[in-house]
């Protein structure tokens, strides 16, 4: 079976750096390409045709939520948001659970003190995999 | 590990301190005005991104702070807090504040302190903990019909965008795969929107349509296009947007009024046929009318005129089984039956069409029923055996399909009897298509009438059209028949016949035994291919553009992009047809003709002499016409070329903040320039371009730029400058990209290469530093570099070159050690016309660019020496080493090589002669066909990366062109030449 294909939507650099690596730390999931904002992001779906998109909420341009209503109408793509705006409860998380999101997720943190792509990279990675349909992995 | 935390931690730094910058300018404009809310949201996302950025790096402190900001700035945009001096110090002091815990981070990589107070001030603006998310919650509920509505207005957007492109699908047969991929796509993400949205029918029609697509079967299409019409209009209706759907109204009103236009055409004319009286030779003709006539139903249907196409079926019904035929009335209820047929194909030619009128069609159609009738009568009161129908067993034994069985009528059930009971007659299937030529049409009428008879026919639809098969019985033999079809139809591609095999199938259709007895269709043909079809009309081309809506503002026409890519296509499927003019107007054979008729009339017969002096004039008006033409062609393709030209400012725009910022991520000091972004590109480039040449401003900035103490020691400004530029030079356009830093290092490539395996250590010295620079271009000599995070990220400068291969055009390199590096762009001003040389090898066309041709010269007695590094023959005083193109390009070769002129198999052996640079290198080819413009199309990816290949064309004939990319043809030539020296030296 193929390997799903993944676009990482975020306007940091930084951010695309610890998601792309941890994205990547998973063999099963292969990142297809990132994107800095929403426009390219889209362009970017229309050609690349990911299986999800990994998707920050707070843009410029374009944000988050914005580029979820042009996805859910012309992707199949499934749509996580990782963002530190849409925690549970919030009304950005309500918005993008109404557009579709599959995953709401927290972006990660304290990249520096531990191992991030075994510890503070589970949960982003479970979230893609669930997604994805994969089977979940143990916690470390 | 730690490589990636040092990566992050610069990242950190750079966008940290972007983020602050941005805040202060921010902060800094004067308050309110027109871009107030989108100054306060620019503000809430760089401290919401400062947070993000700290909690990943474990700041806890930077990021308590941020996150005070945040959520004042959350109640400033909720409206509840204002942007006065009151707030604003507040957030200038958490400012500094930040700029103090970032710069900290940065050089000690830990978290530090907020200042006193700090956050209680913070806090006291902010409303505490969670409070400004309280507040901004009523700004923002989560509000469902918002949400849909808001999507509702996108469909409608995405619908109406996409009608150009859906109404493509109006003539699929005149889509090449491409085209058709575009269509399919915009109606797949169509389809998607409105399963999102649970517009089910409208997705089931979509999907109806993508499918008649993907078997090119025109009639589904439009039948499709017809309900997206109506959809469309619905959905434009009830959000009150326009959603396109006048468009494809137009559009389709357009093609249908073009279709019944000329179907009825052909079927009046077709009536007018005075054989159609004529029991023997009525039949063929009158299963053409039938034909016709079911176009003009089917468009009548489609246009909803149900009485009309009702009435119009029980007429191609009655024409078709040619009962009447022969009849006395038939004759006056023909021409009655046309001129009905007139005037409904007036009246739905109306705008709103009309249908026929009750009274006309019911009386018109009991006529025809009655003459039927009494056709069928008069036939069964003649031999009541001979006109027995038969049973589906009968047929099956006979070799047919029992679903002939609905198309033998009394009449041709008993021809049929006849037939079977002759032991000297066969019969035969014939397969016939007779729309595309008339001289095939009347050849096949003459045909039936004289060496066979025919029983029944029927109407199949194989490939998108409707062909005509015939039930034929002959005392003649197959090669017989045969013969006297292709003496018709010299091609075999309208006429075929099969051998009715009794007690099985078909001859070479076996499955027709196995289908079911009650299957409504007769034995199709086994797969083929549609028949060629030059002389049809492109159908719909001229309304698809005349019934678009562009809009018109101030004086700007806005023209959807793929119309502009439709007229290019035109114009240089015009450039080609020019081109073939001209060779035919020029060609010599003509001359030599003229010149041998001079010769032959001498001073003889003045009339002749006339005669002569005519076809001469003739001839130079001919030449004259040409010329012009050929200029007032390459005027228009100027002219139209211009359609698709933007400045190449819009390429340059990205690089001064990103040069900018590399810069200051490695505390180098950079003045970028810019220059000629006045000059005009084609718009398609400009978007090939952006990654190559953000790739090289990269290299530029990490490799070739040194840091201002290195330059100060080196004795040149601290300040480096790094500039990219675009000139233009007739029909080409340059883009440079040039530094004053260190150059690249001769050596240092020379022993990567080494290293690499590209070129052997001796080798390496022998060559000029020209070529060792060359070899950063070559394939994953890049990726070994130190990886930094914002060049070497494994897309290399072998990558750039293909790129630019891809637009036509070629990439060089100057450089000097510690002076700076250029790299020059050499691109077409269009990246779709290229001017290249056609030859074969094999049955291949191949294209190599024009620009990389020295000359064509002939190989024949030519003597092959053998030099150090391979064959090489005596050309113009210099040794030419000459290589087969098929080597050079891996393609199967034949023949001994090199030619051995004394064996005399040197042939009609052509050489292309390649220049690249100063150096020549012969290849040599099969056949040269001739020297044109070619319109190149974005090759497949997977062939984009095979070696040497820098694009595919097709010719007029459809053949496919492979065009190759001159100095990668000329490696790889190089590199065969060796492998063949070796080769020959092992092998002696």
């Amino acid at each position: 079976m193929a390997k799903p294909t993944i676009l990482l939507v975020d306007d940091s650099v930084l951010m695309r750096t610890i998601i792309g690596d941890i994205v990547r730390s998973d063999e099963e999931l292969s990142l297809v390409g990132a994107a800095e904002n929403g426009k390219v992001a889209l362009e970017m779906v229309k050609s690349l045709k990911p299986d999800i998109v990994l998707l920050d909420i707070e843009m410029p341009e374009m944000s988050g939520l914005e580029v979820m209503e042009h996805l859910s109408l012309t992707s199949r793509a499934k749509v996580v948001i990782i963002s530190s705006v849409a925690q549970v409860g919030s009304p950005e998380a309500g918005e993008a659970r109404a557009l579709g999101a599959v995953e709401i997720i927290a972006k990660p943190s304290g990249t520096m003190s531990l191992d991030l792509a075994h510890k503070k990279g589970h949960d982003i990675v479970v979230a893609i995999r669930r997604a994805a349909g994969l089977p979940l992995p143990a916690r470390p | 590990m730690s490589e990636l935390i040092e990566t992050l931690w610069r990242q950190f730094g750079v966008e940290a301190g972007e983020h602050l910058d941005a805040i202060e300018a921010l902060l800094a404009a004067p308050p309110g005005g027109t871009d107030g809310p989108q100054r306060i949201a620019a503000l809430f996302r760089a401290f919401h991104s400062l947070k993000g950025a700290a909690r990943a790096m474990d700041l806890f402190a930077m990021e308590a702070v941020a996150h005070r900001a945040e959520t004042i700035l959350g109640r400033i945009r909720a409206g509840s807090l204002e942007l006065t001096g009151a707030t604003a110090d507040p957030l200038l002091e958490a400012l500094d504040a930040l700029r103090g815990l970032v710069e900290q981070a940065t050089r000690d990589r830990r978290d530090g302190v907020a200042p006193d107070g700090l956050l209680a001030k913070l806090d006291a603006l902010g409303g505490g903990k969670g409070a400004g998310k309280a507040t901004a919650d009523p700004s923002k509920p989560p509000n469902r019909l918002h949400g849909n509505d808001k999507l509702l207005g996108l469909f409608v957007g995405l619908l109406h965008d996409g009608m150009a492109t859906l109404t493509r699908g109006l003539d699929p047969a005149a889509l090449d795969g491409e085209e058709l991929r575009a269509v399919d796509d915009t109606a797949e993400r169509l389809e998607i929107a409105c399963e999102r949205l649970d517009f089910l029918p409208f997705a089931d029609t979509l999907r109806g349509f993508r499918a008649a697509l993907a078997h090119r079967d025109a009639d589904a299409a439009l039948r499709a296009l017809q309900a997206v019409a109506v959809a469309s209009a619905r959905v434009g209706r009830l959000s009150g947007r326009d959603a396109g759907a006048a468009i494809l109204v137009t559009l389709l009103a357009d093609h249908n009024a073009q279709a019944l236009e000329s179907s009825a055409a052909r079927a009046l004319e077709l009536m007018a046929d005075p054989r159609l009286a004529e029991p023997a030779v009525g039949v063929a003709t009158g299963a053409e009318l039938a034909g016709a006539l079911d176009r003009v139903a089917a468009t009548l249907d489609i246009v909803t005129l149900p009485r009309a196409a009702a009435l119009v079926r029980v007429l191609a019904d009655v024409t078709r089984h040619a009962a009447p035929f022969g009849q006395a009335g038939w004759p006056g209820l023909l021409a009655d039956s046309r001129m009905v047929v007139e005037r409904l194909a007036a009246l739905a030619m109306l705008d709103p069409p009309e249908d026929l009128d009750d009274g006309t069609a019911a009386e018109l159609e009991r006529r025809l029923r009655a003459c039927v009738d009494g056709a069928s009568a008069g036939a069964r009161s003649g031999d009541a055996d001979a006109g027995r129908p038969f049973t589906a067993a009968e047929l099956t034994d006979l070799g047919l399909d029992a679903g002939l069985l609905r198309f033998l009528s009394p009449d041709s059930a008993a021809d049929l009897r006849a037939a079977v009971a002759d032991p000297a007659i066969g019969l035969c299937e014939v397969t016939a298509f007779l729309e595309t030529s008339a001289e095939v049409a009347s050849g096949f009428v003459a045909w039936l009438g004289s060496r066979v008879q025919a029983i029944t026919n029927w109407p199949e639809f194989i490939d998108g059209k409707t062909w005509l098969k015939l039930l034929v019985a002959s005392p003649l033999g197959l090669d017989e028949l045969r013969g006297g079809l292709s003496a018709i139809d010299p091609g075999g591609e309208l006429l075929r016949i099969r051998r009715c095999v009794p007690g099985g199938a078909v001859t070479d259709d076996p499955s027709a035994a196995m289908r079911e007895p009650d299957s409504a269709l007769p034995s199709p043909v086994p797969p083929q291919r549609r028949p060629a079809d030059p002389s049809a009309p492109p159908a719909a081309v001229a309304p698809a553009q005349r019934a678009r809506q562009p809009a018109v503002s101030a004086g700007v026409l806005r023209v959807p992009g793929e119309v502009v890519d439709r007229f290019m296509a035109r114009i240089d499927g015009m450039v080609l047809l020019s081109g073939d003019l001209n060779a035919a107007a020029r060609d010599t054979g003509l001359e030599q003709a003229f010149a041998a008729l001079a010769d032959r009339l001498g001073a003889g017969d003045p009339g002749l002499r006339a005669a002569q002096e005519a076809m001469e004039r003739h001839r130079r008006d001919l030449l004259d016409l040409d010329a012009r033409l050929s200029r007032s062609v390459d005027r228009l393709r100027e002219a139209a070329l211009d359609l698709r030209v933007v400045p190449v400012e819009t390429l340059f725009t990205p690089f001064p903040r990103m040069v900018r910022e590399l810069a200051r991520a490695q505390g180098k000091s950079v003045r970028f320039a810019t220059d000629g972004g006045d000059v005009r590109i084609d718009k398609s480039m400009v978007e090939t371009l952006h990654d190559p040449l953000m790739h090289m401003v990269r290299n530029a900035i990490d490799h070739g730029i040194e840091l201002p103490a290195e330059r100060e020691a080196a004795g040149k400004p601290p300040q480096a400058t790094l500039s990219l530029r675009a000139v233009q030079r007739n029909s080409r356009v340059v883009v440079e990209i040039a530094d004053d830093g260190r150059g690249i290092a001769t050596g240092a490539v020379r022993a990567k290469a080494v290293r690499n395996g590209l070129v052997g250590e001796e080798e390496s010295r022998a060559l000029p530093p020209e070529a060792i620079h060359d070899f950063i271009f070559a394939p994953g000599f890049s990726t070994a570099e130190a990886v930094t995070e914002t060049s070497g990220r494994g897309v290399g400068m072998d990558v750039v070159r293909t790129a630019i291969a891809r637009l036509g055009g070629s990439v060089a390199i100057r450089t000097a050690e510690g002076e700076g590096t250029a790299f020059a762009i050499d691109l077409p001003l269009s990246a779709a016309i290229l001017r290249a040389l056609l030859v074969e090898v094999g049955d291949q066309v191949l294209a190599i660019p024009d620009r990389f041709v020295e000359e064509v010269c002939g190989l024949a007695g030519a003597a092959f020496d053998r030099e150090i590094n391979g064959w090489a023959v005596r050309h113009r005083d210099r040794a030419l080493p000459v290589v087969r193109l098929a080597d050079a390009l891996d393609l199967p070769t034949g023949g001994a090589w090199p030619p051995d002129g004394a064996k005399g198999d040197e042939g009609q052996g052509m050489v292309v002669v390649l220049r690249h640079g100063d150096r020549c290198i012969g290849l040599a080819i099969d056949a040269l066909l001739r020297r044109g413009d070619l319109f190149v199309r974005e090759s497949h990816p997977g062939l984009a990366e095979v070696p040497g290949v820098g694009g595919v064309s097709l010719l007029n004939d459809g053949r496919i062109v492979i065009i190759l990319d001159g100095d990668a043809l000329y490696r790889l030539a190089t590199a065969a030449q060796a492998r063949r020296a070796e080769g020959a030296t092992g092998g002696s």
